[in-house]
């Protein structure tokens, strides 16, 4: 997250045909499609007959195992899936347990179409095929309890080490696809990722260690109670600490002299604090957590294996929210919150040819609060009204970078902002296997205003078959970063007539469940982006500047199959096939692999004891900056987990990376390296112990 | 070794579809809440002994709802199910007075105005109260829905019970949680 120095160096462009891959997914699209066709001839005798899941037939036991099915995202109330006017993805903190998750990213890596890329400093989401250099995934909305956690200054949403919440404390997670501004505002761009923290009761106390390779551990420990006043008090806090990688090899800063330099400033330590108190209606919620992470890349043209050379982020906010329902479906909310974001950087530079270096510091520091209230209730028969609004107050939106010693100033930038939006969406039975959902939201912001609209058609002629047909614009303002960071030009100027970027999609998605046991789900989509917000180079004088230029094509299908059964045995396969392109010349963008296949089962060796459960990831080759295109990847892991090892003790053993397989994710352009090479083969052990 | 992987990872994803084609014995995992409810509620009928004479001669058993209509949907599906030689007929109530004759009362979240009124007349009349209201059972209803972990659970007040002598089968009370409180 600092000012771009120094022109990357170049690699020649190799124009490797990339036909392996095109062959291998197309075995991949056909086993898949294969699938689809067996599990939907297989039941198709009795399905017509019985296409209602009875609930009366099942027994006590069967039910009380039954997990709820309802989702929140999409509609900013409780609905089932079905009925939600998008494809949404569900994980839940079993999965996290069985699969051995570290990360919100290893979370984000495991959901059908996603992928994600790492460069030793921060971790950045792909979305359909969408992910830029220089973007801290500013384009997905991250929400924690409806809480927004992208900051006022990147928009970023952490996912890696970086995401303030420890993911233990995590119930469930929801994956909303495609536009959500109509409901949300900014940043619900290609998607939302709604966290759901545990229930305080359910957490009891808890403590938990790990060890992970790299000389890596983590503790936690964990409060959680119910008193008779009513009163719910929820208490954890983290600490972690990661020596990272020893003497990772570099080839670009082999041609030192002295011979070939090892980088050694890979850690990364952090301690978060979580707290929750909920009486009746009220809640109220306070989340902190300070990062420090060593860059071992010497991006930004640092001196390579030198210190200080690290970045250090804190999140933090203080959220009261009252909710309240009114019947059996309607409901009010409010909120008020107060939020923190401060970033520091500190770079070490070679600004005379040899020692001393000087130590460049890059800060930012953002303070913001807000409102937001909204209702939702039937006020007609077979209609669903919601409405409301949210107000934000932008305290500090500051940027500044200096040299420490001596000191000099290139940055000093600080700005006060409010911006506010109010929508309204209406969901409208029109008859009993047909609902329309139709939401607009206005968002207004100092220097430009931005509507969005969304509209689905959900058909269910039975219960076990779902269609939806949604059309949704979405926007993403411009953050401060890229209106108003510049350094004296140095090396970048501001733009603060940046305009905001546009989605428009169409979707189409059918949702199918087979029997009890299994549910598939097949969607397609097309978005156009206009405006796209994109680093460019003043032609004049090599300045970065950003602006609104590039037009994008994203289009694509997403397919999963899914399943449960009785016996405690899950799993998913999932393949995504993504064309992301420059419209009008049809170019690949950066960082965009076609297809991406995903498979993984939980298998219960000793039910509900003991559960081996493997996980497997393709990526297809994508696009460095350079013009490269990196191999393609097949990356397994696999994590035993037992419960109640002993009374109250859960323990799970996991490797990463079973395969050992040598892979690079595509660098951003402060990087000398085309592909920052990822982690090898790892292990983690993990103990949780509730009393 | 990019070969190599391939093939595991074929070979990976072949094994998970001839599991999941395989299994046709299942049962879902998901289903929504008032579904849950009224699978429960259903099941609840077969653990409980009302007294004789709350019973009616026409060999039915009175399933009643008290609150508004749209979640009430899934509910219905309690109709024409058996309860031993009786059929269950499920209907709407909208005051407590119009409780008399039921054997089961479900009391929605909505009713909280008129929660005393219900209970008294349920214990006086033998009817089985189930509500998801916060701490109902500790309130003076008899079951109380709960939720956990995304799960539903249930609470029984066996106090609340005896009043209205209800009998549980205790292998009801072994799935539940016991928890006492106030009786009318």
């Amino acid at each position: 997250m600092i000012r771009y120095t120094g022109e990357r160096m170049k690699r020649p462009v190799s124009k490797r045909g990339d036909m392996d891959s095109y062959r291998t997914a197309g075995h991949a699209l056909v086993i898949i499609l294969l699938a689809q066709a067996l599990v939907v001839g297989l039941p198709n005798a009795g399905q017509a007959d019985d296409p209602v899941i009875d609930s009366t037939q099942l027994s006590l036991e069967e039910l009380m195992d039954m997990r709820i099915a309802t989702v929140v995202s999409a509609s900013r109330h409780e609905q089932r899936v079905t009925e939600a006017p998008a494809s949404v993805t569900v994980i839940t903190s079993d999965e996290i347990r069985k699969y051995g998750y570290r990360t919100l990213a290893d979370i984000m890596r495991s959901i059908p179409g996603l992928y994600v890329s790492y460069d030793r400093n921060y971790n950045y989401l792909g979305v359909r095929g969408f992910s830029r250099p220089g973007d801290y995934n500013s384009r997905v909305l991250l929400l924690i309890d409806g809480h927004r956690l992208n900051d006022n200054i990147y928009d970023s949403a952490t996912i890696g080490t970086e995401f303030p919440l420890d993911i233990d404390l995590i119930d469930h997670i929801e994956f909303t696809r495609g536009p959500g501004s109509s409901l949300y505002g900014s940043n619900a761009f290609f998607g939302m990722v709604n966290i759901f923290t545990r229930k305080a009761p359910d957490v009891a106390r808890e403590l938990s260690v790990s060890a992970e390779g790299d000389e890596t551990w983590k503790g936690r420990g964990s409060y959680g109670a119910r008193y008779d006043s009513g009163l719910e008090l929820l208490l954890s806090g983290s600490l972690s600490y990661g020596n990272g990688q020893r003497n990772i090899y570099y080839p670009e800063y082999s041609q030192d002299p002295n011979g070939p330099v090892y980088a050694n400033n890979d850690y990364d330590t952090a301690k978060s604090f979580y707290s929750r108190f909920s009486l009746g209606d009220v809640t109220l919620s306070g989340l902190y957590q300070t990062r420090e992470k060593g860059i071992p890349t010497g991006s930004y043209g640092t001196v390579f294996n030198s210190k200080p050379n690290y970045t250090s982020d804190d999140r933090g906010y203080v959220d009261l929210s009252y909710r309240r329902t009114i019947g059996d479906t309607g409901s009010i909310f409010a909120r008020v919150f107060y939020d923190a974001y401060v970033y520091e950087g500190k770079y070490t530079y070679d600004k005379s040819g040899g020692l001393p270096y000087v130590v460049n510091q890059d800060m930012a520091n953002g303070r913001w609060w807000g409102a937001e209230a909204f209702a939702s209730f039937s006020p007609l028969q077979d209609h669903h009204l919601s409405f409301g609004g949210e107000f934000k107050g932008n305290l500090a939106m500051a940027q500044s970078n200096f040299d420490v010693s001596p000191y000099q100033g290139f940055l000093d930038d600080n700005h006060h902002a409010t911006n506010w939006g109010l929508f309204v969406q209406d969901e409208y039975r029109i008859f009993q296997p047909l609902l329309l959902s139709a939401g607009i939201r206005y968002d207004y912001y100092d220097r430009f205003d931005s509507i969005n609209p969304r509209a689905s058609l959900i058909y269910q002629p039975v219960s076990t078959t779902t269609f939806k047909l949604i059309y949704g614009e979405a926007f993403r303002a411009p953050n401060m970063y890229e209106r108003y960071y510049n350094d004296g030009g140095t090396t970048s100027i501001a733009n603060p007539n940046l305009k905001p970027e546009k989605i428009r999609t169409y979707e189409a998605v059918w949702e199918q469940y087979y029997g009890t046991a299994y549910n598939t789900s097949v969607s397609a989509y097309h978005s156009r982006i206009d405006n796209l917000i994109s680093q460019t180079t003043e032609p004049l004088n090599g300045l970065i500047v950003f602006r609104n230029v590039e037009k994008i094509d994203a289009t694509g299908i997403e397919l999963s199959l899914q399943s449960k059964w009785e016996s405690g045995l899950q799993g998913k396969i999932s393949y995504a096939l993504q064309e992301a392109t420059l419209a009008g010349s049809g170019t690949r963008l950066y960082n965009s692999p076609r297809n991406l296949v995903k498979a993984n089962v939980s298998i219960p060796l000793l039910n509900p004891v003991l559960f081996l459960s493997p996980e497997l990831h393709y990526t297809s080759p994508r696009q460095t900056l350079a013009g490269n295109w990196t191999k393609d990847v097949v990356f397994a892991n696999v994590t035993l987990f037992c419960h109640d090892l002993v009374k109250g003790m859960d323990a799970s053993a996991s490797i990463y990376n079973l395969f050992d397989t040598s892979y690079g994710d595509p660098g951003g352009g402060e990087h000398l390296q085309d592909t920052i090479r990822q982690d090898g083969i790892n292990f983690r052990l993990k103990l949780t112990y509730r009393f | 070794m990019r070969m190599k992987g391939t093939g595991i990872f074929i070979s990976f994803i072949l094994m998970v579809i001839l599991a999941f084609t395989l299994s046709v014995t299942a049962v879902a995992a998901e289903l929504g809440e008032y579904e849950i409810k009224s699978g429960m509620l259903y099941n609840f009928t077969n653990f409980i002994e009302w007294p004789a004479e709350s019973l009616d001669n026409a060999r039915t058993l009175s399933v009643c709802i008290a609150g508004e209509k749209p979640a009430n949907q899934s509910l219905y599906r309690l109709q024409g199910k058996r309860y031993k030689d009786r059929m269950i007929v499920v209907r709407q109530v909208r005051e407590p007075v119009n409780a008399i004759g039921c054997n089961l009362l479900f009391i929605h979240g909505s009713e909280t105005s008129h929660l005393t009124a219900y209970l008294q007349m349920a214990q006086k009349r033998s009817i089985l109260t189930v509500s998801d209201m916060e701490n109902f059972a500790a309130n003076g209803g008899i079951i109380g829905f709960i939720e956990q972990d995304r799960k539903v659970r249930f609470e029984i007040n066996l106090d609340a019970a005896r009043h209205a002598k209800i009998v549980i089968n205790s292998q009801l009370l072994k799935l539940a949680r016991i928890v006492s409180g106030r009786k009318y």
